[in-house]
Order: C-alpha cells, then sequence, then structure tokens
C-alpha cells in the first residue's frame, strides 16, 4: 500500500462523515463512485445452486434466531395471516387445461343475492383453541386482546393472531379450520404452514424441547425453517414425518383411504423413510408399509396454496370429496360414474355451478338440493 | 413452486412489513439476500464480513420496521450494504478496501485496464472534488507525471527493440488519453499552468 499518510487520514475523515451522514455531496459522489468503481472491478463468482441454497437456508435461520433474541419482550408473533386475498372483482377464468377448454364465466362480481341452485366459494377463517379448551372463531373476532392464558395474552392485531409473553410452561394450542375454509400461519419458529379446509394444527406456544413436534388432521403444507439441532417433526395420524429441510404436503383426511406425504423441495423422512423432492410417500390407513412413488406434478399438489383446486384425478370420488371439503356440501352419488382423467386447475375462487359446468364437459351432471350436490352419469 | 407472498410487489411487502408480518420480511429477505450478499463481497468483504453486513441489514430494517419510508426497496438496500460496509472500513475491518485507489493513483495503466475509462476520469474527477484547494494542485501535477511515466514505462516493455518508433506511439496515445482529463479539469476551473506534457 503506497498510499501517504496524508491521502489515507483524508480518505478515513471522509468515510467517518458519510457513515454519520455528515457527508458534503461531493463527498458522497467520490465515495459512491469508488463503491461503483469496486462493483464493477471485482467478479464474484458465482456458488453452485446447492451450496446457495444450503447458505441461504443457514443464514436465514440464523436472522430467525438473532431475530427472536434480541426481541425477546416483543410479541411472539405465530403470524396467522390470511394470505389468500379475493378479488371479488377479477373475473372468473375456469381452466381446463387437459381438456383444452377455457370458459370465461361471465358472472364476473358475485351476485348479492346467491342463484338457488348455487354455492358461494369458501373463504379464510379459522378457529382457534386455547389451552383451556376455550375457542375463539379468528375471522370474526375483533382486534386487542381475545383471552389470556397463563402469562401469556393473545392479542389479535390486524387479522393476524399474536402472543404476548413467554408461557411458563409448555401450552398448546390448535387451529381448526372447518369445510369451506382455509388459514395460512406462521408457527413461532418460523415455519409457515399453510391449513386447508376442514385441518387442524396443535403446536406449542414455544419450541423448548429437542424437537419440534406439531400434530395435525386433514390437509396441511409446510415449508419448514430448518434446523438440525431442533428437527421438525409432524405426527399425523400415528405416522412422523421429519423434515430435513424442506416443502412437504401432507392429506391425511379422515375420508381419504390412504395418508399422503408430498415433498416439493428439500428432504424428508416419513416413518424413517427418505422421501427425495418430487416423491410420495403413502401409507394406507391402518397398515405400517410405507410406499413411495414418483409424483409428475408435486408442486401441483401443493396448488391449493396458491388458491387453485387441483383436479388432476383419475378418481373422481376423491376429486368430489375435495369440493365437499371447499363448498361445505355433502355429496350423493347415484349410479355408476364414467371413468375420466381429469387434469386441470380450477380457481378456489369460483362458485359452485361453475365446478358443476366443468363436471358436465366429462360427462358427469351434477345438480345441488339444498346442501347435497347429487352426482350421476349424464 | 410459488408461494403466496411472491406474488405481492416491494410496495405490498413494505406495507406488510410495517404490520410487523414476519412472512413479508421473509420474503423480502427471499428475494434480495443473495443480491445484497454479492453487492457486498464485491466491495471486498470477505465471506464472513459479507454475511455480518447482509444480516445487519435485515436485522435492521426489522427492528425499524414500522417507522421505515422506502421508496424503492433495492436501492434503499444497496444503500444500507454501503454504510455498512464503510462501518467496517472505518473500523480496519476491510484492510484490502483501499488497494482498488492505490491502483487508480500509482498504477495508472493497470486501472485503466481494470475500469472503463469514463468510470475511471470520474473516479479521479470526483477525488479531486473532495481535495482542499491547496491539494489539488499538487495532486494533478504528480498524477499527470505519474501518468505519463508510467504510460511511457510500459509502451517501452512492450517492444524495447523498436523504443523509438514506441516511443512517439505511446505520447500521441498518452495526449489523446490526458486529452479527456485535461478537459475535464480545465472545466473545473483548475489551471493547468505548470502541467508539462511530455
Amino acid at each position: 500500500m503506497r498510499l501517504s499518510d496524508w491521502y489515507r487520514k483524508h480518505l478515513l475523515s471522509i468515510l467517518k462523515r458519510y457513515e454519520k451522514g455528515q457527508a458534503t455531496p461531493s463527498e458522497q459522489r467520490f465515495i459512491d463512485s469508488y463503491l461503483d468503481s469496486l462493483d464493477q472491478t471485482n467478479n464474484v463468482a458465482e456458488l453452485p445452486e446447492e451450496a446457495e441454497a444450503a447458505l441461504h437456508q443457514r443464514m436465514k435461520t440464523q436472522l430467525l434466531q438473532r431475530m427472536r433474541e434480541e426481541e425477546p419482550v416483543r410479541r411472539r408473533v405465530v403470524n396467522m395471516q390470511p394470505v389468500w386475498r379475493w378479488s371479488a372483482a377479477a373475473a372468473v377464468l375456469l381452466l381446463l387445461l387437459g381438456s383444452g377448454i377455457y370458459w370465461s364465466n361471465r358472472k364476473s362480481s358475485r351476485p348479492a343475492v346467491l342463484a338457488q341452485q348455487d354455492k358461494a366459494p369458501g373463504a379464510n377463517g379459522a378457529v382457534l383453541q386455547l389451552s383451556d379448551g376455550s375457542t375463539l372463531v379468528l375471522d370474526s373476532a375483533a382486534n386487542g386482546t381475545v383471552a389470556t392464558q397463563g402469562k401469556v395474552k393473545v392479542v389479535k392485531v390486524n387479522g393476524a393472531i399474536q402472543y404476548e409473553g413467554h408461557p411458563d410452561e409448555i401450552i398448546y394450542n390448535t387451529v381448526t379450520t372447518g369445510k369451506g375454509r382455509q388459514w395460512k400461519m406462521i408457527l413461532p419458529d418460523g415455519t409457515e404452514a399453510w391449513l386447508n379446509a376442514a385441518s387442524s394444527i396443535r403446536y406449542p406456544l414455544s419450541f423448548d424441547g429437542k424437537e419440534r413436534v406439531v400434530d395435525i388432521t386433514g390437509e396441511v403444507a409446510f415449508k419448514v425453517v430448518h434446523n438440525a439441532a431442533q428437527p421438525f417433526k409432524v405426527r399425523v395420524e400415528g405416522h412422523v414425518v421429519e423434515d430435513l429441510g424442506t416443502i412437504f404436503n401432507i392429506n391425511a383426511y379422515e375420508d381419504e383411504p390412504v395418508v399422503k406425504t408430498t415433498l416439493v423441495e428439500g428432504l424428508a423422512k416419513m416413518n424413517g423413510v427418505l422421501l427425495h423432492p418430487g416423491q410420495q410417500a403413502q401409507v394406507v390407513k391402518g397398515q405400517a408399509e410405507v410406499r413411495l412413488s414418483q409424483q409428475e406434478n408435486a408442486a401441483g399438489i401443493m396448488a391449493w396454496t396458491n388458491g387453485q383446486l387441483l383436479l388432476e384425478s383419475g378418481d373422481v370420488a376423491e376429486l368430489l370429496r375435495k369440493i365437499a371439503r371447499w363448498y361445505d356440501v355433502t355429496i350423493k352419488i347415484e349410479g355408476p360414474l364414467p371413468t375420466v382423467n381429469f387434469t386441470g386447475v380450477i380457481d378456489k375462487n369460483v362458485y359452485l355451478s361453475s365446478v358443476m359446468k366443468a363436471l358436465a364437459v366429462y360427462g358427469i351432471d351434477a345438480r345441488l338440493e339444498q346442501q347435497t350436490l347429487i352426482v350421476s352419469a349424464k | 413452486m410459488r408461494y403466496c407472498y411472491d406474488v405481492y410487489t416491494d410496495e405490498q411487502l413494505i406495507a406488510l412489513l410495517k404490520e410487523s408480518d414476519e412472512a413479508a420480511f421473509s420474503e423480502i429477505y427471499d428475494r434480495y439476500r443473495q443480491r445484497l450478499y454479492r453487492s457486498a463481497s464485491r466491495k471486498l468483504a470477505a465471506p464472513e464480513q459479507a454475511e455480518e453486513i447482509v444480516q445487519d441489514v435485515f436485522l435492521d430494517i426489522w427492528k425499524r420496521r414500522e417507522q421505515l419510508e422506502i421508496r424503492h426497496l433495492p436501492a434503499y438496500l444497496e444503500q444500507a450494504v454501503r454504510f455498512r460496509l464503510i462501518n467496517f472500513v472505518t473500523r480496519q475491518k476491510i484492510p484490502a478496501f483501499f488497494d482498488l485507489f492505490d491502483t487508480v493513483l500509482f498504477s495508472p495503466y493497470e486501472a485503466d485496464q481494470l475500469l472503463k475509462q469514463k468510470d475511471l476520469v470520474n473516479l479521479i474527477k470526483a477525488w479531486i472534488d473532495v481535495l482542499p484547494k491547496n491539494q489539488r494542485h499538487i495532486f494533478i501535477q504528480h498524477y499527470l507525471q505519474e501518468l505519463s511515466v508510467k504510460e511511457i514505462a510500459h509502451a517501452m516493455a512492450l517492444s524495447p527493440k523498436t523504443v523509438q518508433n514506441n516511443l512517439s506511439l505511446s505520447l500521441q496515445y498518452l495526449r489523446t488519453r490526458l486529452s479527456s482529463l485535461t478537459t475535464i479539469l480545465l472545466a473545473m476551473g483548475i489551471c493547468l499552468t505548470g502541467v508539462k506534457l511530455p
């Protein structure tokens, strides 16, 4: 380094003024121009994709930890933010990819009074059950303190539930969605969880033990904040799904015969069996054996978290159960139904009548009588 | 795979961040972490330093989320990285930070290879701007001399057998090269009398 002492001192004094926000405009110009020159002269090699992802994950986990450490008194946020914001005015588009048929529904805004034979789609909403068993409807609760659990206050702020204070003992809360409801929330460790209709998740207000364990029913998708020192485990129907840095979807509805865990990203284990991205682990109810299958459209299985209803199934009955959960109807099947291979995605924001039209294209007749959708071959 | 938050614009995410929405913060992090890390690295922060700078920047926007006034998020974040990096420099944590400047002042030929002519000139011009008046003249004289000596030496090294020929070539080259700088210096109203061009 040959910079003379005078230059060096001069540079440092300019930098210090810059730091304090006291630099003159020409001093700012000089520093910006020097930093621009550095940007231009130093090429930073891009990390391989995997190394980049690992770095990102490690830094993110560390940052979330620092955020929590530095704000211990702050409201511990279990941010239950409704994510699906329906745009009522948006034209309803029903897309059936497989058949290549596109509809655009002319009824672009919601009618004030529903037609007799139609049903509105589901919406955001859930019920929070506190440790003492009392319940709270999250979609209708007013802002402010809504409950107290020991030393912890439950506060609703802008539609999100937050906890104030740290519990002395382990306290569990449960969030449940009914039929026709879905909810997205962030667990105390930063893990994101999407609850589909007719589902639930039970979690502690703080994850203090060796592992982070939650219990679920129905269908829940996770984007886990990975922490090898404190593994994240999901208990479902007596099975255990363990995260190894992961985005995955678990479908374990009571009325579905098979518990399915689909891995979208990372690695995970179901009952100890390792899953790779794109794989689905299936366990037939009442059996122990885990069967792996490759999914062509693993990400599509999580389409529901984006407000879409995936109609990709060769199983009409399974599809009808999906419809029943979202539109809160009972399905009654009359006579044998045709075997069809559905391949399509439908906006979850459309009225049931649009779904019925889509079914008609596949030769399935559906009519609504009160809360029952009666389905038969055309 | 698309998540609900990644459809939000930066502006929408900032609005959610102000309401302490951690998922919005998380999305901002996912969106800009790599870019900021690379920006700090390009400014010679070592990997651990680049990490520290990036984390500090994000921790700071989370802490001050309620008071934030952000018009353009990427520009805001880049500026925040710059402030944090300068903080490292003033605490002598990045010794290599001045190396480029050293090159610009003392190895003009090398600097010319590294930087675009326009940027090099701008940098020198900006530097002259921040010098006290009495230092300006001294610097310009020395710099122009330094430049000429280096250029000639370089030209000679290239082709020692045709020194004569190259010398005149290099002088011509130097005059063209210097002309942009001298024009700028003159435009700045600096008297160049006494500076002898070869």
